[in-house]
């Protein structure tokens, strides 16, 4: 028993995007994980919610996301009253999206979402495909982790895809752990954050073959589970 | 739970650079992961755009004519207007993609250059080689093709594709077509799996695909890029028919918008996609969507009007 309960389950919701690709990164961490649960309706979440140490939003579309949860009424309450209970919630692109309290460069009409994350995230930040772009990025938070096993590099690979950015944060509560650098005339932009139990990162690190930001999370989770 | 290996689990190749990376492979397979067990509509202009991006839609395609009208007018099918697809991208918010002619490198140079987020060499249109299909590497915009079986899927990433779609009969509304090469291809992964090593060599020439792509795909045991399902899917039932069938999103051609409540209709099929495994929201969503788009049956068809035969 000792051995599950020092173990976490992370379910990942998993109404559009790149879903799969987390649980796989998840199961890449055998020592932390136990399983993971993928989380699609008010049921699924109720059914889990009890036995989950944390949940991933992944990255995909925001406005599709935020249109099926529109919808998927129960579902949307049950993730709001998580982040208020302060339980641990990460969201990558669309998912930071989906958790930050301001959202600018929405669809026309604006997109719900769940908030609970003191910040202010542009959508679509760098602008259309072409501008997507790779870079490794500085983050402090993970090197303890030690290198990237692929590149040797205590980087990480910042896989960015019609990013958003965190324009602003809205108080000292809110720690900024990457920011961008190296692009010219674009440095400095916050690109990763944690609010207590509550991670956001602008990046891709689930299509990357590193798992460190993942082992963050988790950590988090363990974390949060100990106390 | 069942768990699919996903697609370009590799690491990036900036390597400890400061510079960033463009047009990266990564980056191209990366967006249709994104867009994965979404709904990509088909749309004509900036109002129709509007209605899929309410109604869910991971992204929009934006073309002329849908494929049920291209059928109708026959005549030479090509590339939309750049003018109509700017409108479109200002219109919405999520990725719009567009279709070229197969071959047809130089209407793929101008879509790039409007910055489509993803072009279609698409056998929807008519052809404008007949041997070769664009090389797709030297581009910086991603792109999807169509195939109706392992060898062809693999052709296509060989040049280049980063997602991957069935070649269902677009414009007909009948699914057959497209259930046909979502199984093909599902069993010949399967085949591969299942085969000795040296068997790899011989398949490989057998299917006309490159040595080095089937064996990945038995390493993985799936495509190594996002694969939909595309052509004759009219009803949230067929969508989610092909979700079952183990592609990883639907595209949605004329079935939307030659349909009685196209903004109903799509609506459903996204929840449908979202919903698949669930028979019960399955037939909330298919209550009273109206009249569907008006089918031909794929049987019917000559065989020159058979879209699914074009592309080598």
């Amino acid at each position: 028993m000792s051995q599950t309960t020092s173990k976490a389950t992370i379910g990942v919701v998993a109404l559009q995007g790149a879903f799969s690709e987390h649980i796989f990164m998840l199961q890449r961490l055998p020592q932390l994980v136990a399983s993971t649960v993928e989380i699609r309706s008010a049921q699924d979440f109720e059914k889990y919610k009890d036995s989950i140490d944390g949940i991933v939003l992944p990255g995909g579309e925001s406005t599709t996301m935020s249109i099926i949860l529109e919808r998927e009424t129960g579902l949307a309450q049950g993730l709001k009253q998580w982040i208020q209970d302060g339980k641990p919630i990460w969201g990558t692109c669309a998912g930071l999206i989906m958790l930050s309290d301001v959202i600018t460069s929405t669809k026309q009409g604006g997109q719900t979402k769940l908030g609970g994350l003191r910040t202010t995230v542009r959508r679509n930040a760098f602008g259309r495909q072409s501008d997507s772009f790779e870079i490794d990025l500085e983050i402090p938070a993970i090197e303890a982790y030690g290198p990237n096993p692929a590149t040797g590099s205590l980087k990480l690979p910042g896989v960015f895809i019609r990013a958003p950015v965190i324009e602003a944060v809205h108080d000292e509560g809110v720690q900024v752990i990457a920011k961008l650098q190296g692009r010219e005339g674009r440095e400095g932009e916050i690109v990763a954050v944690k609010q207590g139990n509550v991670l956001g990162s602008s990046f891709h690190p689930e299509l990357t073959g590193d798992v460190r930001f993942h082992q963050l999370f988790v950590d988090i989770c363990l974390q949060n589970k100990k106390n | 739970m069942t768990f699919q290996t996903p697609a370009n689990l590799v690491a990036p190749t900036t390597n400890g650079t400061a510079a960033p990376a463009k047009n990266t492979f990564v980056l191209k397979a990366g967006l249709a992961q994104n867009l994965k067990g979404g709904v990509i509509m088909d749309v004509i202009n900036a109002e129709q755009a509007r209605i899929a991006e309410e109604a869910g839609a991971c992204a929009v395609m934006a073309l002329e004519r849908v494929p049920a009208d291209i059928r109708k007018d026959g005549g030479v099918a090509r590339m939309s207007d750049p003018k109509m697809i700017k409108e479109i991208q200002a219109a919405v918010s999520i990725p719009v993609m567009a279709k070229v002619r197969i071959g047809h490198f130089v209407e793929a140079q101008i879509l790039e250059s409007i910055e489509v987020d993803y072009i279609d060499e698409s056998e929807v249109l008519t052809p404008a080689d007949d041997t070769h299909h664009i090389d797709k590497q030297k581009f910086g915009v991603p792109f999807v093709c169509g195939c109706k079986n392992l060898g062809e899927a693999l052709r296509r990433i060989n040049e280049g594709a980063a997602m991957i779609r069935t070649k269902g009969e677009a414009g007909t509304g009948d699914v057959v077509n497209a259930v046909r090469h979502a199984r093909t291809l599902m069993s010949e992964i399967r085949k591969v799996q299942a085969m000795a090593d040296e068997e790899l060599y011989a398949y490989a020439k057998d299917i006309q695909a490159p040595y080095a792509l089937v064996c990945e795909v038995k390493k993985l045991g799936r495509l190594p890029v996002v694969n939909f399902a595309a052509g004759g899917v009219a009803t949230p039932a067929d969508a989610a028919l092909m979700m079952q069938l183990g592609m990883d999103g639907v595209f949605v051609g004329s079935g939307i918008f030659k349909s009685g409540d196209p903004a109903k209709r799509a609506r459903a099929i996204v929840q449908a996609v979202t919903n698949y495994n669930n028979p019960k929201v399955l037939a909330e969503v298919s209550e009273d969507l109206g009249e569907a788009m008006v089918g031909i049956n794929c049987f019917e068809l000559k065989e020159e009007q058979q879209f699914e035969k074009r592309g080598w």
